[in-house]
Order: structure tokens, then C-alpha cells, then sequence
């Protein structure tokens, strides 16, 4: 039995586990919101998402791993898709209410907030605005 | 394609794909057939308490219970405190014999018992067991899987091939990779069946207006008492009353109980039965694949006695009150297919999931059951008996070709004989608690003796058969009417099967000592005791163990819980007079419950019966293992009988269909 590889794997196993069961429970719940014009159901929804992230990290803790690169990419990538549908409907979209707007401007600050505290607690202030500034000298 | 299809192809195309990669990664990574039979033993703690759960409920529950509630009405809902019961035959049984495969290196339970009792016999009975479980069970739940995904495609995919595709994405993930795939995805399994009986309370309750209108909904019926208003026993029931300690009727289809069949002595031998679920061979081979015992505690106390305890208590009354007053539309189905359905278009995302739970809650049980009972069946026959020297690359690669006609057969009578499939399912349940004594005796009682174990175990069997609808239609196939219906004195067959069972156990033992076979046994025991027994400052606690245990039994699911039909308010009085603004008996239940999960806390962490043992386990040499007994297996003679017996069950099978 390979040791790291069979520990990889259960660190996959659990990081899919967690988002098959937060992830699909809150993005059902935030759409359900913008079906039925229901804000706090939205709410709900995001939530759930931020549980998913924060019992992600619990995971990720536990496996003493951090985010792959496929995690990353993915996370970002859904969010940058998410971010256009809700931009494209509010652009497009006659029947697109103001609890719609209301909803997807919350559900994005949310997910961009949740992201700013983890990597201010995880990299420190100082660290995490290194990582986004380019070092010209 | 309409909204709800796409969301229903999107989420379960989502499902298999995750099940699909859990085979093929976990085939990655475990290249011998130790990983393949039992993960290495190495699951971590977090899998096992999740899968235990999920296949301890599993499909059986989520989708049985809420619809016996609608049929038989609230006397049923007591069956909730099952899940305590369940978690008690974890308690009873997990942890020592987890120790005993560590330090004796069993792979199967059939081995296990086996060897300790040094009889051929019971490895067979115990194969015969894992099987009447395995075929019937995974059938059943798999057909009605296969209805529902037909019901919510509009009748697009037919229920049978619907039923034929589920078994083979299970068959697919397993066959690559073995109990680990099974355990893997079956962890997302349960998370799913877990909101699966979640989200359809919680549309019951949206459905109903919330919780205050559905208790003046549940006042209602008083008058009207449409839910259960002809239980199976054909006979008029009270909705918030259990009809009596016992009826001393001669059983279902011969002379119906008055009131219903679920009296507190049916109540007491259902939540037995149920037991069989953590007591059923392929749970053992899930113990043996755990990394630690560290997760046994809190998968019976927190996760089957509270998480799920507590849902069957809320919710499946909900939802089978909600469908039976028509509250949720035209009957479609199941309690919940019918609940399914009521979305109609509304939240079709919600409708895919719930789908997705019913299909996994499913597939999780039949994965482990097909990945145990194939490697029992490779091991504990075919080894044992026609190949004693194959390898074992071999054994895997027959355990793949069993799993293949372990499906087949349980998706022909499935598909084709949908009667024989309810006989025969009715017995699994009573046949999985028959290993309570065997197990008892193995873990627990030095001087319950070879031949008590085998004789109490076929008497156990023999009064299961006879005591429900096949035996009943088996004798009747020989051209003899018994004179006792199904249940008799409103006893579960499990109940009577125990009784025959403990009883001979009991006489045959008192019979058959032989010091030399307690010698054989004496080290086993000596092990648990010095690893697993109760230490020396807690042995005060022993009495209080005793009387909390006689007690929760007596008041929760005995004769005692016939207090809770009056306990808080009269239940003919409609809602005014419930003192808690429930039904007395519901909030009985709430109360035991919860009670019941303080009771588990404390057996398995207070009284150490699921805790850590005290010293590491080291694997016994197979030189200080007992002794093989003598035997046939593996000879020309077992081969040969071998041969004679497949050829006499084929032939029975072919006059069976000539007849009909």
C-alpha cells in the first residue's frame, strides 16, 4: 500500500464528499431564491456554499493539505461563471426583479468576503497583499 | 426536454460520475486483493461513520418508512426508535469484533464464526445468510429505485431498465475497486440519504402550511382518520393509539388484530429485527475494513441514535400525514415518489435531488452488500470447498465474476418474479437478527457451545421461514395449510425466530460441554476480556447499565410504550387536550429518543463498549491460531456434493417454473 497516495486520495474523496453535499444543497437553494424572488432562500443558499468552504478547509486542515491547483481554477472558474450569468441577466433578462439583483450583488460579496478572511488568516495581511502585488523593484 | 429532466439528467449524469471516478481512483491505488476484499483495513474514521449510517438506513428506511406510517398510521412511527436499536447492535457487537479480526486476521464474518466455534455448518449458514439478505434487499430497493426514476421521467425510462442501469453503475465502481470504492462513495451516499429524508420532510411540512397547521391538521384527522383508516391487518385502527401490549391472534390473513397489527409486542420484535442491520455479514466486513475504533462511538451515538433518530422521529410522520390527506396531490407512488412528484415544476433542482438521494440510498447498500457477499461467497465456498489452493489475485478475479451473478440473480427475480423477491424480502430482516445469539456467544457467553450456536441458529431461521409469507406459501406449495397466518400473536417473525433461537441456543448448550471445546474457545474471550473489559472503577456503573437498558427497552419499544398513548393528553381529544400540542404518542417518541441517545452515550463511552481498546492490537501468528477441526471442505467428497447440490437447487428452480 502507497501511503501518500492512499492519503491523496482520501483527501480528494473527502474535498468532493463535502462540495457533493454543500455545494449542490446551497447552489439549489440560492437558484430556488432567484426562481421565487425569495431573498433570504438565496441567502440560505450562499450559506451553504460558505459551510462547503469552511468544512474545505477543515478537510484540508485534517489532510494537513492546501487547495490543489484543479480546486483552485475550478472555484474560480465557477465563480467567474456565475458572476457572468448574473451580469448577463440583469443586463438581459426584462423578467430579472430587484430581489434578483438584490441576491446575486449579496451572494457575491459573500463568496469575495468569505475569500479575503481566509487569506487573511491563513497568509496574515501583509501576506495576502503580497500575493497580489507585483514586485517591481 | 422539459426543465426538470435536464436538472434530473444534470444531477444524477453529476452522481455517477462521482461514483464512476471513486472506482476508478480507488482501483489506482490498491493493486492486491487484501485492498480490493477490505480496503486494507484501513478506512479512515470519517468513512465509516458515514457509510455505517447510510447502509444501516438506507433506501429501506428512507423510502419504507413514511409509507407503513401512511399505511398502518402513528402506532407505526414508534418503529422511528429503531434507529436506537440499530445503534445498539453496534454498541453490542462492533468494537470485539473488529479486536478479534485484527488479532486473528478474519477477513469475513463467516471465517470469524467459523473458526471460533470450529463448524462448517454455521460458515455456511452464515454465507446462506449474507445471500437471503444481499438478493431479496438490494432487489427490492432497486426496483422501487427503478419505478421512481421511470415516475419522474415522465415514464421516458422504463422502471425495469432504469433498475438493470442503477445496478450496473454499482456493479462497474465495485468491481474496480472493491470494498474501498464501495465505502468511498458511500459516504457521499449517506450525506445524501441524510438530506433526502430531510428534504422531504421539509416539504411535507411546506406542503402542510408549517409545523402549527399540521398539528391542527393531525386534529383533524381525529374525525376523519383517513391515514391508516384499514391498516394490513384489515381492521379499523385508532390513529394515536397503539392497539395493545399483544393480541393473541393467529396472524395477518388468517384472524386480523383489531385495532392493528402494531401492537407494542410487534413494535418490540420490528425494532429487533431491524438490529440485523449492524449484524448482517457484509456490516461485519465494513467493521473489519475500519482503520480504528475510534469511529465506532460516535457513529452509533451521534449519527444513527441522533442524527438519524431524530429525523425519523420528525419526519416521516410528516410526510406520510401530508400524502395521505391528499395534501400533496394525487397519489403517485410511494409516500415520497408522491411528494417527488408534487413539485411538478416549481423547483425542479429540488425534485433532482431528492431523486438522487432515493438513487443513492439505494446504490450505497447494494454496493457493500455486493462487494461483502461476493468475497464470502469466493472465500467461505469456493476457496473453502472446490479451490482450496487459489491465490489471491485469484480470489479476486472471482469475486468480480460472483458480484457480476450476484447482480444478475437479483435482477432476474427482481425483474421477473417480483413476488417470489417480497417473500424472500421479508426475510432478510429476521434472518440478519438471527446472528444476535451467534454473536452473543462469540463475543459475550464462553459457554454457549458449537452445537447451541448451529441448532439455534437453524431453529432461528426454520421459525423466520415459517412465521412469514414464504414459509406460509411454501408449505402451501407442498399442499399444507398452516394453521397460523403471517405474525402470529402480532409478533415480526424476527421476534419469533429469536425466541426459537435463544431457546434452543439455551438447551442444546446446557447438553453439549465439552471442556475441550471450551478450551479452544477460552483464549477468544480471555483476549476481549483483557483488551476490551469494563475497568475496575467502573464496575459500579454495571447495575445502572442494566436497569437504564430494561428500562429504555420496556417504555420505548416494549409493553411500557402503551403509557405513551395517554402519557401527555387524551388521543381521541383533538388538539386542545394534547398537553404539549402534539399527539401523546409522538411526543412519547420524541422523549424516548432522546433519552435513547443519552443511553447509547453511555454504553458505548461510559461503559467502554465502543471506545478504544486499552493496548494495541497485535496480529496472532497463524501458528497460535486455534487449530483447524477436521473437515470435508476442500476434498473430492465437497466437490462432488458441490456438483449434487447445484444440480438439485437448478432442477427445483426448473419444476418450480414447469408448475407454475
Amino acid at each position: 500500500m502507497n501511503v501518500a497516495a492512499e492519503q491523496d486520495l482520501e483527501h480528494r474523496v473527502a474535498v468532493l464528499t463535502n462540495w457533493g453535499f454543500w455545494g449542490v444543497l446551497g447552489a439549489g437553494f440560492v437558484l430556488s431564491g432567484f426562481e421565487m424572488d425569495f431573498y433570504f432562500l438565496a441567502l440560505f443558499g450562499f450559506a451553504l456554499l460558505v459551510a462547503g468552504f469552511v468544512a474545505h478547509l477543515i478537510v484540508n486542515r485534517i489532510y494537513a493539505a492546501g487547495f490543489r491547483t484543479g480546486e483552485v481554477a475550478a472555484g474560480f472558474g465557477i465563480f467567474g461563471v456565475a458572476v457572468l450569468a448574473f451580469i448577463v441577466s440583469w443586463l438581459l433578462d426584462p423578467t430579472f426583479s430587484d430581489v434578483d439583483v438584490l441576491s446575486g450583488i449579496t451572494g457575491i460579496v459573500v463568496v469575495i468576503g468569505s475569500f479575503l478572511v481566509y487569506v487573511a488568516t491563513r497568509f496574515g495581511l501583509k501576506g495576502s497583499f503580497s500575493m497580489f502585488h507585483a514586485d517591481r523593484g | 426536454m422539459s426543465e426538470k429532466l435536464i436538472w434530473l439528467s444534470v444531477v444524477v449524469a453529476l452522481y455517477w460520475a462521482f461514483c464512476l471516478y471513486v472506482g476508478v481512483a480507488t482501483a489506482a491505488v490498491s493493486r492486491d486483493a487484501k485492498s480490493f476484499f477490505l480496503a486494507d483495513r484501513n478506512l479512515p474514521a470519517w468513512v465509516f461513520v458515514l457509510v455505517a449510517t447510510g447502509v444501516s438506513f438506507s433506501g429501506w428506511i428512507f423510502l419504507g418508512h413514511p409509507d407503513l406510517i401512511a399505511r398502518e398510521g402513528f402506532p407505526f412511527a414508534e418503529a422511528a426508535l429503531g434507529a436506537v436499536t440499530i445503534a445498539l447492535a453496534g454498541v453490542f457487537v462492533v468494537k470485539r469484533q473488529w479486536m478479534l479480526s485484527r488479532r486473528y486476521g478474519y477477513v469475513t464474518p463467516a471465517e470469524m464464526l467459523g473458526e471460533y466455534f470450529g463448524s462448517e455448518l454455521l460458515r455456511i449458514l452464515v454465507v446462506v445468510i449474507a445471500l437471503c439478505f444481499a438478493v431479496p434487499f438490494i432487489g427490492l430497493q432497486l426496483s422501487v429505485a427503478g419505478s421512481i426514476v421511470s415516475q419522474l421521467t415522465d415514464g421516458l425510462v422504463d422502471p425495469i431498465v432504469a433498475m438493470w442501469v442503477l445496478s450496473g453503475v454499482v456493479f462497474v465502481y465495485v468491481a474496480f475497486g472493491g470494498m474501498k470504492a464501495a465505502a468511498y462513495a458511500g459516504a457521499l451516499q449517506a450525506l445524501l440519504l441524510a438530506a433526502g429524508i430531510a428534504g422531504a420532510g421539509a416539504l411535507a411540512y411546506w406542503k402542510a402550511g408549517g409545523f402549527g397547521p399540521f398539528v391542527e391538521l393531525l386534529g383533524t384527522l381525529q374525525a376523519s382518520n383517513p391515514i391508516g383508516a384499514v391498516g394490513s391487518a384489515g381492521a379499523p385502527m385508532s390513529l394515536f393509539e397503539i392497539p395493545g401490549v399483544v393480541q393473541f391472534t393467529r396472524g395477518l390473513g388468517i384472524e386480523n388484530p383489531v385495532g392493528g397489527a402494531w401492537t407494542s409486542a410487534m413494535i418490540l420484535s420490528y425494532c429487533l429485527a431491524l438490529m440485523g442491520l449492524q449484524l448482517s455479514p457484509a456490516f461485519s466486513m465494513l467493521v473489519f475494513s475500519t482503520r480504528s475504533p475510534k469511529a465506532f462511538a460516535p457513529q452509533q451515538t451521534w449519527a444513527a441514535a441522533g442524527v438519524m433518530g431524530g429525523l425519523l422521529v420528525l419526519f416521516p410522520v410528516a410526510q406520510a400525514v401530508v400524502v395521505s390527506t391528499g395534501a400533496a396531490g394525487h397519489p403517485a407512488g410511494g409516500v415520497v415518489a408522491t411528494l417527488i412528484a408534487s413539485l411538478g415544476a416549481t423547483a425542479p433542482w429540488f425534485s433532482a435531488l431528492l431523486t438522487v438521494a432515493t438513487l443513492a440510498a439505494v446504490q450505497g447498500i447494494a454496493a457493500l452488500y455486493a462487494s461483502a457477499t461476493s468475497t464470502m461467497l469466493v472465500r467461505d465456498l469456493y476457496r473453502r470447498y472446490l479451490h482450496p489452493d487459489l491465490d489471491v489475485e485469484g480470489q479476486r478475479y472471482y469475486a468480480r465474476i460472483a458480484m457480476a451473478m450476484l447482480f444478475v440473480v437479483t435482477l432476474l427475480v427482481a425483474s421477473f418474479a417480483p413476488e417470489a423477491q417480497a417473500l424472500l424480502g421479508g426475510l432478510s430482516l429476521g434472518f440478519g437478527a438471527q446472528l444476535l445469539p451467534v454473536f452473543a456467544a462469540l463475543l459475550w457467553l464462553p459457554w454457549i457451545t458449537p452445537a447451541g450456536a448451529v441448532t439455534g441458529l437453524a431453529a432461528g431461521m426454520l421459525a423466520v421461514i415459517f412465521t412469514d409469507r414464504y414459509g406460509i406459501a411454501l408449505a402451501s406449495f407442498f399442499g399444507l395449510d398452516l394453521p397460523w397466518g403471517r405474525w402470529p400473536w402480532t409478533i415480526h417473525s424476527a421476534g419469533w425466530g429469536l425466541a426459537a433461537n435463544i431457546a434452543s441456543s439455551l438447551v442444546i448448550s446446557l447438553i453439549s460441554q465439552r471442556s475441550e471445546d471450551r478450551t479452544r474457545r477460552r483464549p477468544y474471550h480471555d483476549f476481549l476480556v483483557s483488551h476490551a473489559g469494563l475497568p475496575a472503577n467502573r464496575h459500579t456503573l454495571r447495575p445502572v447499565a442494566w436497569a437504564a437498558a430494561l428500562a429504555w427497552f420496556f417504555f420505548a419499544v416494549g409493553p411500557g410504550a402503551m403509557f405513551g398513548n395517554s402519557a401527555f393528553g387524551d388521543p381521541r381529544g383533538g388538539v386542545n387536550t394534547w398537553l404539549l400540542g402534539v399527539p401523546s404518542l409522538w411526543a412519547w417518541q420524541v422523549m424516548w429518543w432522546a433519552l435513547g441517545v443519552l443511553f447509547v452515550w453511555f454504553l458505548a463511552n461510559r461503559m467502554g463498549m465502543s471506545t478504544r481498546p486499552a493496548e494495541r492490537i497485535e496480529l496472532l501468528p497463524r501458528s497460535q491460531r486455534p487449530a483447524s477441526v477436521a473437515s470435508f471442505a476442500g476434498s473430492a467428497v465437497a466437490r462432488r456434493w458441490f456438483w449434487i447440490l447445484l444440480a438439485a437447487g437448478g432442477a427445483a428452480i426448473f419444476a418450480k417454473w414447469l408448475l407454475a
